[in-house]
């Protein structure tokens, strides 16, 4: 369950953040880390347009400030870090501090709830979505008139990466076409399946 | 001759053959032209045939197209003899034969028929593409779903058609509605939701994503509703007038929510299946996964732990405040109730009021007129003779002053009368002729409008008779030649009827000659009989007999040699004949010609092998 963040690496990467955040306005530095956490809770992350505007870094300064801050923030659920233990890692400014404990505080419900799923669902894939359409299938090659109802079950699974999330796309499509037996049966193994646990 | 040579030619300028003007006759084709003309004929009746229409400098080449060409006419039908040969060195008569043949091959009216399907509009082009487009995806064979990426069909020839409803997958992500809190204070969430918190449109990484995220969320909050919150809160909530007030109970009854749908996300798997079953499952076992939930969280993290304590806190901290407020609120409700009844009462009362006020205004008005008469009278009465004198005088003056003023009305009315009677005269006469000019306007427009729809019409036929005389142009040619080939038929049955009066001739010639030979056999043998009679007795007459049998076998000779003249003649004419024909096949030319490719043949051959032996060194 808890991740082993000590070591050279995570060091620097720290250290490069403070030096990243030490120049942001605060009520920016509250807007970027708000956006670093949608991303960890897997929703959009902070665009890179207007962060590069703000904050005057550049591509690969927007890349580094956002995947060590995701780290840390990670790191910072994790750990239950308080304040001094924070202000030990990163060196900032009061009010910046204040605006990022402050982030930190609304969200930490969310972040922990998010991150929870992830390690929960970490060795396999998980179904994350699906849906259906209804078919009429006419005739096949062999049956003029064959007349029979399909379904088209198209499931999303996503194999949660590990945090922060990567490029590749981490979803896969399964694709099945059921007849109205398949899907009786799957339905009811699904509902076993729920009872047991 | 000429007249199948003109035809040919002309067909042959028509699939677009290159024809000098001066060429009129076969003769004149060259074997470029001879090569050029029979690969357009084969590629006019089987499309995609292949075959080159010029030659190439290489004799193996040229001798390859000839070959080509002759294999699609025998391929095609043509019964005679056929080779190479008959385009590479080619003689009149058989270049004649497979030309026809050809030419009678092609496919008829096809280039006025392309003319005709030519889609002329937008709209017939756009519904020859749909048209296209159906047919192709109809003749097309049925391929798994999996083989449309994004619902595109590539075809084999690199087009592609869409088959397939929307296909963009049903992808969900998290959307944060704002409408829970978590462990920290109102304040705090408040500020983040007003001022960080995107909203759900902006939330989603992908414009795709929004619907299926949407849908996601709406489920989830079905599949798990607040069955703890309980019903008097949920009367209170909706009565709430105080945002606050609002605010607080919502994140009051979210909390409770928010454990639930946390669990319900965070250990099972979301499925919108047996809707039903599963609320009641949720109904009845709920309190037990909450239970359950929160040992787990603090089995596995003490983060958790504290965060729970953290909102049990808060949970007492609001309930009290809550409770304050709520009594202030009511107070307040019920000043306000109060003030409101008041305010009504009052407003009703108001327009009464206003008519009163109104009423008297005008009582009061009528009043002050009627007092200021009766001042005016009392005044008077004092002295009533001298006053009654002022008054007629004053009476007397004001009529006066009325008639002249009527008179000096009536001088200046005249003439003003006078002016407007005019000026009305005036005004009707342009009336009317500017009523003149609009009908003259009204009709020069419809006169317009007439032409124009005449022009058009006339501008139609004149398309219309157009395209007939260009389909006609192409016809006349052919009446021409039927008229050619009915003068030539008529000429045939003239030179028929002649042929037929000089055999008869002939045979009346027959006639006489035989009758001739006869009477010259009879009259011989009596002169013969009677001389020879004679001749016993008589040798003058002996002599006679003798000159007669020598003149007559002399004669007997000449007629012989007469008739095998006549024989010699006939034969010289047939072999001037065969002369002719066998010089038209033009043997010694192309024999020359053959010579000529042979050795050039020979010679590339040398050269190849030339080549070859250099490469193999």
């Amino acid at each position: 369950m808890t991740r082993t963040t000590s070591g050279f690496k995570s060091n620097t990467s720290k250290e490069n953040l403070s030096h990243l955040l030490s120049t942001v306005n605060a009520e920016v530095l509250k807007e970027f880390v708000h956006r670093c956490i949608d991303k960890i809770c897997g929703r959009k992350g902070p665009s890179e347009e207007k962060f590069c505007a703000s904050c005057g870094w550049n591509h690969s300064q927007f890349l580094e400030a956002n995947s060590a801050l995701e780290e840390f923030l990670v790191e910072c659920v994790e750990q239950d870090y308080n304040r001094k233990k924070i202000e030990e890692f990163v060196s900032l400014e009061d009010n910046q501090l204040q605006a990022f404990l402050n982030c930190l505080v609304v969200r930490k419900d969310e972040l922990q709830i998010s991150l929870l799923r992830q390690y929960q669902n970490r060795p396999s894939q998980v179904l994350s979505d699906f849906d259906w359409k209804l078919k009429w299938v006419m005739g096949s090659s062999s049956l003029a008139s064959y007349q029979e109802t399909l379904l088209e079950l198209d499931m999303t699974a996503v194999q949660h990466p590990k945090v922060p999330i990567t490029s590749k796309s981490p979803y896969e499509r399964i694709s099945v076409e059921l007849t109205r037996d398949d899907l009786s049966t799957l339905i009811n193994t699904l509902e076993k399946a729920q009872e047991c646990m | 001759m000429d007249e199948v040579d003109r035809i040919i030619i002309r067909s042959l300028r028509e699939i677009g053959c290159d024809i000098e003007e001066g060429v009129e006759c076969l003769k004149q084709f060259s074997t470029e032209l001879v090569v050029e003309a029979a690969a357009r004929c084969i590629e006019a009746i089987q499309p995609g045939s292949g075959i080159p229409t010029s030659l190439p400098p290489s004799m193996s080449m040229r001798f390859r197209i000839g070959a080509a060409i002759a294999q699609a006419c025998t391929d095609m039908g043509y019964g005679g003899e056929v080779g190479y040969q008959t385009f590479l060195y080619s003689n009149e008569a058989d270049l004649r034969r497979v030309l026809m043949f050809l030419i009678e091959r092609l496919p008829k009216d096809g280039q006025t028929d392309k003319v005709v399907q030519e889609p002329t509009s937008r709209s017939a082009k756009i519904r020859k593409d749909i048209s296209l487009t159906i047919t192709k995806q109809l003749s097309a064979p049925w391929v798994p779903k999996f083989c449309r990426v994004d619902g595109i069909r590539w075809h084999e020839d690199g087009s592609f058609t869409k088959e397939g409803g929307s296909c963009s997958p049903f992808v969900s992500e998290p959307l944060q509605t704002g409408s829970t809190s978590h462990g920290c204070t109102p304040q705090e969430w408040r500020e983040y939701c007003v001022k960080y918190l995107p909203f759900v449109s902006e939330q989603v990484s992908a414009a795709n994503r929004l619907i299926p995220s949407l849908i996601t969320l709406n489920s989830r909050g079905i599949l798990a509703p607040s069955q703890q919150h309980p019903p008097p809160k949920a009367e209170e909530l909706r009565k709430a007038r105080s945002a606050l007030l609002k605010a607080e109970s919502h994140k009051l009854a979210s909390q409770s929510f928010e454990a639930q749908s946390s669990y319900e996300s965070s250990v099972k798997l979301s499925s919108r299946f047996a809707l039903n079953e599963r609320l009641q499952f949720i109904q009845e076992k709920s309190p037990e996964k909450k239970k359950m939930v929160i040992q787990e969280n603090t089995q596995t993290e003490s983060a958790s732990e504290t965060a729970e304590e953290r909102q049990k806190r808060h949970e007492e901290e609001e309930e009290l405040a809550v409770e304050k407020m709520k009594c202030e609120n009511d107070e307040l409700k019920d000043r306000i109730e109060q003030l409101q009844l008041d305010m009504k009462t009052l407003s009703a009362k108001l327009p009464q009021v206003l008519e009163e006020s109104d009423i008297a205004e005008r009582t009061l008005m009528d009043a002050e007129a009627k007092q200021a008469v009766r001042r005016k009278v009392l005044d008077l009465l004092p002295d009533p003779e001298a006053n009654i004198a002022k008054l007629q005088a004053m009476i007397e003056a004001s009529t006066q002053k009325l008639v002249k003023l009527a008179t000096q009305w009536e001088e200046h009315r005249a003439p003003l009368l006078q002016q407007y009677r005019l000026a009305r005269q005036l005004n009707s006469s342009k009336a009317s002729e500017s009523a003149r000019t609009a009908e003259a306007l009204r009709v020069t427009r419809e006169k317009v409008s007439e032409l124009t729809e005449e022009v058009r019409n006339k501008e139609q036929l004149h398309t219309l008779l157009q395209a007939e005389y260009a389909k006609v142009s192409k016809d006349n040619s052919r009446s021409a030649y039927t008229r050619r080939i009915m003068e030539i038929i008529g000429n045939i049955t003239k030179q028929k009827d002649e042929i037929d009066k000089i055999l008869k001739d002939t045979k009346e010639l027959h006639k006489e000659i035989n009758s001739l030979a006869g009477r010259l056999d009879r009259s011989f043998t009596v002169a013969d009989e009677v001389i020879f009679r004679d001749a016993k007795r008589d040798d003058v007459s002996r002599r006679a007999y003798k000159l007669l049998a020598t003149l007559h076998s002399e004669c007997s000779e000449l007629v012989k040699m007469v008739e095998e003249t006549g024989a010699n003649v006939r034969e010289s004419r047939d072999l001037e004949d065969q002369i002719e024909t066998e010089s038209a096949k033009k043997v010694s030319d192309n024999l020359e010609r053959i010579s000529a490719d042979l050795r050039q043949m020979k010679q590339e051959t040398a050269s190849l092998a030339a080549q070859l032996k250099t490469k193999a060194q």
